[in-house]
Formats: C-alpha cells, sequence, structure tokens
C-alpha cells in the first residue's frame, strides 16, 4: 500500500498492467514504491508489467508538463563583496555553486487531471523516497529526493542534455481553481549544484561550440576559442568564416598576454546589445555630512567614484538567437566578472559593469524578454586587459631532478646474485619550462635498461600521460601459461619490492578479458622475472625478459619532460654476476686472505643526457646501488 | 488564377466541412505585434541618444473571427448541420441535459477564396419578430493562419425561407404563466460561450506545428462559462420586481421559481425543430409610452447555464 505524500486525491491507485491509461493518470508502482505519470494515452495491449521499463510513456523523476509561454527563468549570482574606500569593490563567488537558477513554470488552463499531476509530481518529490534506492554514487545522496527537468519541457535556450541531466528540487508552487476543469498551476523549479568549473562547456545555457575556421558564424553567435578559453560573440551583420577571433602570440603583452584578439568588428567580448526604450535612472551619491552646532550641515563628495551608477536594463522582444547570446554573456560572468558597456546618451562613455541578477521571460515563440540589474564597476578596462590583469612571471629554466644516490634493496627479501631484479627510478622536470631527455645509459654496474636494446633508443615514460596498455607478447616458447603470441593488457599500477611487479591479463581480440575454468586470466611478473599465475596459481621462471618491455618500446616517442612532469625509467640488475665477484682479498697482520662474504654491495651509475630549452646540454649522473647475497 | 472579383454567388461558406446558406460573412484575422525600439547612437545635433526601430515582435498566436448570419430553416437547423454550432443549441434546449459544448477545434473551413481551421465558436444569437424571417447571428474565433482555394459556389438551396418556419415564444414570469400579459412584439435570444486558452510552449516549438505558418496555436481553447440571455419586447412590465430579479407577490421572497422564456421553432409541417430555454433572472426592464404610438416594454432575462 502506497504512503499518501499529497493534498491531492483521486490518483490512480496502484499500477496494474491489464487497463488502459491516459496522459496525465498517475499511479503507484508496487516493484518500486514510487509514483509513476502518464505521458501518453497508453492502450491495454502496450502495457508493460512495470511502468519503470517504460520511460517513453511513463515518467517518475522526469518533470515532463509543457509550460505556457509567460514562463521566466530567474537567475541570481551569490557573491561576496569586499568594498575598500574611494568607491571601489570586488565580488567573489562564494563558492563553485554561486550562479543560482530558478525556473518559473506557469501552466495556464489546465485540465484538473493535468493540474492534479503536476501537483502530485512536485509533492512527492518533496522528502525522502518512500523506499530507498540503491546509488551507485555517494551512499549520503540515497533517498534524498529531486527530479530532472525534461526535455518534453525544458525550453530555448535550456533545452539541453545537460540541462535535462541536472537535480532540480521544487520548493515553491500554487494553484488557482479558476472554472471547473480549468486551472492556473505555477511551479518554480531550483537548481543548486552546478559548477562554475564546467565554464569551459555549459552552465545553464545551451553550450556554445569551439570556433572553427572552416564553419560560417553570424550575428549573435557565440563561440569558445579554445586556446584561451573565452567565449567571443559574434557581431557582424553578414555570415563570416576564417575570421578568428583571437591568436596566440609568442610574447606576453599586457594586453591579452599570450593571446592578441583580433577582428574585433566580427566577434566581441563587451556587453553590446542595445537597451529597449524605458531606461530609467536614478542616483544616490556617497556623500559625506558633518553636522555642527546651530543645526548647520556641510555635504561633501566621499572620495572618488562617488556616482556610480546602477541600471535595471531591460531587453525585450529579442530573437531567439539574440536571447542566447545575452543570457549566455550574463552567465559566463558569473556577477563577478566585469565587462565593458555603452550606455546609452548621454552616459555614452565606455565603461565596465558587473550584473548579478537578472531575468528572462519567454513571452512567445522568438520572443524574449531579459531583465538585468547592473552596477557600475570603478574601472574601465576591456576585457583583454582583465585576462592579463596579473602580470606573466618570469619562468625558471627547466631542472632535472632525481636522487642523487638509487639503492635497489628489499627490507624483508635478501636479493640473491643469481636473480634478476628491477627497480622503478623515477625524475621530474622541477623547473617552469619543458626539457628534453636526449639519452639515458648505464655507464657502468651490473645494470641495463628495460626496453634499450641500443644507444638511440631513450625508453622513458610519464606518469601523467596515457598510454595503450594492450599488446601482443612476442612469440618465444619460452613464455609460459600459453602467452606466447598472446595479446594482453598491462595494468598501469606497478609496485617495488622482490615481490612486487607488474600484473597483466590476457585478453582477446575484442580486449575483453580471457576467462579459463570460471576465473578471469591474471598474471603477475615479479620484479625478479619470475610469472605467476594467479588464477591457478602455478609459477614459472622460464621467460627471461620483463614483459612491459614491448610495452615501452610501443610509447615512448615523446623525449620532452613538460614543466611539473614525473618521468621513469625502469632499471634492473642483469643477474650475470658470479661468486667470484664477491672473493676479496684482505691483508691482516700482513697476509693476504681471500674471503667470500654472504653480501656485498655492487655500484653503477645511470646518465642522463639533458637539452634545456633554451638549448643548453648537461649530463646527469646518478649512483645505482645494489646490495647481493650469495 | 481567381477572378479578381468576387461575387457572393461565387463564395460558398463551409464549416467543419459542411455547407452553409448564409446571407453574410465576414472574416478577420490578426497578428498581435508590439514595437521594439532601442537607444541607438549619440547624435550632437539633439545632443543625445537617437532612438532605433528594431522590428515588430509578435506577442501572442494570430487571432481571428468569423461572423455569419444566416436565416433559420428546419433544413439549416437539423442536428445533421453544422455540428458545432448545433452543439450550443442543444446547450439551449432544456428537452436535452447538455450542459457544455466540446472544446475540440472546428476544422475544414472555407469562407469564399479562404479556408482555415482551428475555429470555435463563441456566441449564437437569433431574432423573432412578427412577419419576418428569422436571422441568426454566429460569431467564432479563429486561431492559426488562413490559406487560399480555388472560387466554389453556392449549391442552390431549395428551402423557402419565408415559407419554412413558424415559430412561438412562450414567457413565465417566476413560473406564472404570462402568455396573455406578454404579447411579444419582439425576441432576441443570445447564447454566449467564454473560453480560456493555453499557448504552450513546446507543444507549438516541437514537431509538426512548429514548421506552420500561422505558428503558435492554442494546445487548450477551454471552454468556460456559457450564458443564454432573451430580451423580450412587450407592452407590460413586471409588477412587484425584487432586488433578487424575480416577481415577488408574497410577503417572502423564499421558493420563488426562475423566470423563463421559452422559444419553440416549429417547421412549416407542424413538427418542432428545436426549443430555446433561458430561465433566470430578471436582469432589467423598460417601459416607454409616446404620442402616436402603444406603449412598448423591454424584459431581459439571464441564465447561468455552466
Amino acid at each position: 500500500m502506497s504512503i499518501n505524500y499529497s493534498n491531492i486525491s483521486h490518483y490512480g491507485g496502484n499500477y496494474t498492467a491489464d487497463v488502459a491509461y491516459e496522459k496525465f493518470d498517475f499511479v503507484f508502482n508496487e516493484r518500486d514504491g514510487l509514483y509513476y505519470y502518464a505521458k501518453n494515452d497508453i492502450n491495454q495491449q502496450d502495457n508493460i508489467v512495470d511502468p519503470s521499463l517504460d520511460s517513453d510513456n511513463w515518467s517518475s523523476d522526469t518533470f515532463f508538463f509543457d509550460a505556457d509561454y509567460g514562463s521566466s527563468v530567474n537567475f541570481q549570482c551569490e557573491n561576496k563583496k569586499s568594498e575598500y574606500s574611494d568607491g571601489y569593490y570586488i565580488y567573489q563567488p562564494v563558492g563553485i555553486n554561486s550562479v543560482k537558477m530558478q525556473v518559473d513554470l506557469q501552466f495556464k488552463n489546465r485540465s484538473n487531471k493535468e493540474a492534479n499531476a503536476i501537483l502530485h509530481f512536485v509533492e512527492s518529490h518533496l522528502g525522502q523516497y518512500e523506499k530507498d534506492r540503491s546509488s551507485p554514487n555517494l551512499k549520503y545522496s540515497q533517498g534524498i529526493n529531486g527530479f530532472s527537468w525534461g526535455q518534453e519541457s525544458s525550453f530555448h535556450p535550456y533545452d539541453s542534455a545537460e540541462i535535462n541531466s541536472k537535480k532540480f528540487y521544487c520548493l515553491e508552487y500554487s494553484h488557482s481553481l479558476n472554472f471547473e476543469n480549468s486551472n492556473d498551476v505555477n511551479v518554480k523549479l531550483s537548481n543548486f549544484d552546478t559548477s562554475l568549473l564546467n565554464k569551459s562547456e555549459a552552465l545553464y545555457i545551451n553550450a556554445a561550440t569551439a570556433y572553427d575556421e572552416t564553419e560560417y558564424y553570424e550575428k549573435n553567435d557565440i563561440v569558445l576559442f579554445e586556446d584561451n578559453h573565452k567565449y567571443y560573440y559574434c557581431i557582424s551583420d553578414e555570415a563570416v568564416s576564417e575570421r578568428s577571433p583571437a591568436v596566440r602570440t609568442i610574447t606576453w603583452q599586457r594586453n591579452g598576454g599570450y593571446f592578441l584578439e583580433e577582428n574585433e568588428d566580427i566577434w566581441t567580448r563587451d556587453f553590446l546589445w542595445k537597451p529597449s526604450l524605458g531606461l530609467k535612472i536614478s542616483q544616490a551619491p556617497r556623500l559625506k555630512s558633518i553636522k555642527l552646532a546651530q543645526d548647520y550641515t556641510q555635504i561633501h563628495r566621499d572620495g572618488i567614484n562617488e556616482n556610480s551608477l546602477v541600471l535595471d536594463l531591460e531587453f525585450n522582444n529579442r530573437t531567439d538567437d539574440e536571447a542566447r547570446a545575452i543570457l549566455h554573456y550574463l552567465e559566463h560572468h558569473y556577477g563577478c566578472v566585469p565587462f565593458r558597456f555603452n550606455v546609452p546618451a548621454p552616459y555614452e562613455k565606455d565603461r565596465n559593469f558587473l550584473c548579478q541578477t537578472w531575468t528572462h521571460t519567454y513571452n512567445y515563440k522568438n520572443n524574449h524578454s531579459i531583465k538585468a540589474k547592473f552596477e557600475e564597476f570603478p574601472f574601465n578596462l576591456d576585457a583583454s586587459k582583465y585576462d592579463a590583469i596579473v602580470t606573466e612571471p618570469i619562468l625558471r629554466e627547466s631542472e632535472f631532478s632525481i636522487a642523487s644516490s638509487i639503492s635497489f634493496t628489499d627490507d624483508s627479501e635478501n636479493l640473491l646474485y643469481q636473480n634478476k631484479f628491477r627497480k622503478r627510478v623515477t625524475f621530474k622536470n622541477s623547473g617552469d619550462k619543458p626539457l628534453e631527455i636526449n639519452s639515458v645509459a648505464i655507464e657502468n654496474g651490473p645494470f641495463e635498461i628495460v626496453a634499450r636494446n641500443s644507444a638511440n633508443d631513450v625508453p622513458i615514460l610519464v606518469e601523467s600521460r596515457e598510454y595503450d596498455y594492450t599488446f601482443q607478447l612476442n612469440a618465444d616458447s619460452s613464455l609460459p601459461f600459453e602467452l606466447s603470441n598472446q595479446n594482453i593488457k598491462m595494468f598501469k599500477q606497478y609496485s617495488d619490492g622482490v615481490s612486487g611487479g607488474i600484473t597483466f591479463a590476457a585478453i582477446d581480440s575484442s580486449g575483453n578479458r580471457l576467462v579459463n575454468n570460471g576465473k578471469a586470466s591474471s598474471f603477475l611478473q615479479k620484479n625478479d622475472g619470475v610469472i605467476l599465475n594467479l588464477a591457478t596459481g602455478e609459477v614459472s621462471a622460464d621467460y627471461a625478459k620483463f614483459i612491459n618491455e614491448i610495452f615501452i618500446q610501443n610509447n615512448s616517442n615523446s623525449y620532452t619532460i613538460e614543466s611539473g612532469e614525473i618521468g621513469y625509467v625502469d632499471v634492473y640488475y642483469n643477474g650475470l654476476l658470479t661468486l667470484n665477484d664477491f672473493r676479496s682479498q684482505i691483508n691482516e697482520l700482513g697476509d693476504l686472505i681471500t674471503v667470500v662474504p654472504t653480501s656485498k654491495t655492487f655500484y653503477g651509475d645511470l646518465h642522463f643526457s639533458i637539452i634545456h630549452s633554451d638549448g643548453s646540454t648537461e649530463i646527469i649522473k646518478t649512483t645505482l646501488k645494489i646490495e647481493l647475497h650469495r | 488564377m481567381a477572378q479578381p472579383f468576387l461575387r457572393f454567388e461565387n463564395g460558398k461558406i463551409s464549416l467543419n466541412n459542411k455547407d452553409l446558406m448564409v446571407n453574410s460573412a465576414s472574416l478577420s484575422i490578426a497578428p498581435s505585434l508590439t514595437v521594439e525600439k532601442v537607444y541607438g547612437d549619440y547624435d550632437p545635433s539633439i545632443a543625445g541618444a537617437r532612438t532605433e526601430f528594431v522590428n515588430f515582435a509578435p506577442t501572442s498566436n494570430l487571432k481571428g473571427q468569423l461572423n455569419i448570419s444566416f436565416y433559420i430553416s428546419s433544413d439549416v437547423i437539423s442536428p445533421n448541420s453544422v455540428n458545432r454550432l448545433f452543439e450550443l443549441v442543444d446547450v439551449a434546449n432544456p428537452d436535452n441535459s447538455k450542459k457544455t459544448i466540446s472544446e475540440s477545434p472546428i476544422n475544414g473551413n472555407i469562407v469564399g477564396r479562404y479556408i482555415f481551421d482551428n475555429m470555435y465558436l463563441t456566441s449564437f444569437n437569433f431574432s423573432l419578430s412578427p412577419f419576418q424571417l428569422i436571422v441568426a447571428n454566429a460569431t467564432y474565433d479563429i486561431y492559426g493562419t488562413i490559406g487560399k482555394v480555388a472560387d466554389t459556389y453556392f449549391t442552390k438551396s431549395n428551402v423557402d425561407f419565408a415559407h419554412a418556419m413558424k415559430s412561438f415564444g412562450e414567457v413565465k414570469i417566476s413560473n406564472q404563466q404570462s402568455s396573455e400579459e406578454f404579447e411579444i412584439q419582439d425576441l432576441n435570444y443570445n447564447i454566449n460561450v467564454e473560453r480560456n486558452i493555453s499557448n504552450r510552449i513546446k507543444y507549438n516549438e516541437v514537431g509538426p506545428t512548429s514548421v506552420l505558418t500561422g505558428g503558435v496555436v492554442p494546445a487548450r481553447v477551454s471552454v468556460e462559462s456559457i450564458t443564454s440571455e432573451v430580451s423580450i419586447k412587450s407592452s407590460d412590465m413586471v409588477e412587484n420586481l425584487n432586488s433578487y430579479g424575480d416577481q415577488q407577490n408574497l410577503s417572502t421572497q423564499q421558493s420563488i421559481p426562475d423566470s423563463s422564456v421559452d422559444v419553440y421553432l416549429y417547421g412549416l409541417n407542424g413538427e418542432r425543430i428545436s426549443r430555446f430555454r433561458c430561465a433566470g433572472k430578471i436582469q432589467n426592464q423598460s417601459f416607454s409610452i409616446t404620442e402616436g404610438s402603444n406603449a412598448s416594454s423591454s424584459i431581459t432575462i439571464k441564465q447561468i447555464v455552466r
């Protein structure tokens, strides 16, 4: 039995598959404990056992009701204001979700059935779900309600997959019972989790596409110039192509940093839309007064910027394209990024403004009105100057950082002189500019580098880069477990020590992991070269190489290390020392005695040849040290 | 190509794909536009900003009206005629229990050379006078645009309007038979439908309607109140009219029934074609007497059907 969350009576009861339903019928589904709302008339023969399996005809968590013209959307930016003397101030977002949207949907002259469905929908999405639903994400969101604003209801310029996937809440709604079977319903939907971190994709307004030289653009088109991640708004009355909004420059400049804006007759970042008639300007200058005896008062200005403008602007009767451009522009200034706007004469000098609140009303098809409050910002800079308001720091030359000595050890297990032993050696470019590794080599000692088969090989990889971990092993009879010529997928993780190593799995031609006797393929090649079949427990020491050799060969094709990147090279003790190498002659009391100690430390050198960004070269040497036991 | 002039005989009127013999029809349609002007550039000659006209912007859907005037005959008033119109006739007939009419649009309409859909009846009225033809008027709201078709012709009706109808009016004031007192000189019957529209965004912007010339059409044109009103001209007024619109001959206003006018239309052969009733409260009455003529009075009764 369902729990009635709603004030609305006459809901359709529990869902059954053997009856026909009409659009806006709503039922309780005992299978998942949710209410479902019919999106269409549904014939009996079309019914299926569970309405959750028929999203074309039933909706549970998607608000699909089609609103009337006259619906509006309110935007409010939550910013913290820091005020300084002389009228200077800044706004800073209170958090990453500072731009808030509230959709005010008007449903006029709706039938009782539709009005009941709308009201029941919002009432049954106010609190907890009747039953907890398993969540693949965070546990604490389990059961907390909310719903999506479906594509059947969302309108231009919010009719996108991004907006349809956002979570909305209804905190306020009203109902007018006008006449028999005639109702007006007003529903306000709010979203609280749209992050400014998505600014290069989309916040609320339909996303702008990246600038493309081959595309034609016309007035009110919006592009994202991906090099500097700035939006540009087309002001050309004619369609144009191959007119880029900006170019990258070699040196940093005060206007635009590394980007020089061009084609300013085509693209702008100023607010160039003209307001509708009806502008009223009220001013309250910031003044100070001194009251003296005998009720004598003196008034004087409170410094400069004492009479900043506050404008309530209207942009009425705008087309779909113009409304989208204006809304996108305001949205992407977050109420805290100043922009340039030329106020109508006699206030016509270029000024900077901030806009923290605006309202969009969808009047009619291709007719939109936007009301916005502009506050004057006490600077007058164009957008490119704000981009470069912080002077570019002087970059330090690249710097190759590596430990001066690298020890091949395992705290829990002795390293035997007969066995190989691999170790990952990491290094970092701790400078600000990129460097290039010209060569890497073992200069002396019982060490070798994995995948360095000739002097020209530079088998280095970078931790943060994406590589292809799928490859085919060579045809090699020494490969155990039918791994010869086998496609494998290597796993990214590497663990240190004798028992550590690299895991991998055999895969088929489609990339799927092979399964044998119900167990998925899984192998570990330890750092001493031994391969463990983790599915069967079998062990083989037949293969003399390391399986990641092919992976390194396939992927080590760039030798440039960018600032901050960490690279690595796999070095291994080659297992070629003998007992003779342990023998030492000690001169004690004048006698020569040959001893064979149980352990002995051996040394080697790892050399990197570096080319810095300024063309200078450097040889970096690090000592390799390994304590071997006999 | 159509003739430059359209004669009345060539301008067929067809509603809901059924021909109608009318003596006049007027069709109008208009967009709802607003003017958008913005502040332009600075002009030193006026020391301020010029204003620029940008465009006319639509604020609501195309809306039109059709008014038709036609003679009532037993042929026209048949239930097989214009369905929606006579749904309203049914509402006015107390022999039917119908209290409302369909919200569906009347499609397939032609007036002269022009064709259109999405038409909704808003009023119907007729007048009865001794020795006069019964002329009825109907008014419709139209949404969306109109198209053009080739000229079509009236089919000659074999109905002789002058001898086709008999009429009879019966008046009861607060349920008191008053036919002798109220010799009806003239009678006007009106029935009006108030409608409310809903213009939905996605309904009009996704799917086939988004590309129609007429643009936005209402997703729903609901029927809200329906009122009927009858005005009769007679020679007498109602005495003892109280503030409730009833005739009160006793000391209490309790249990006084409504006043009513029943209008009966008969065919030439005596068959009853239709009955229109208005049973409600007296809204106003007047009396006048002039030298050289008899006294005349007017009484108006209104009924809230829905």
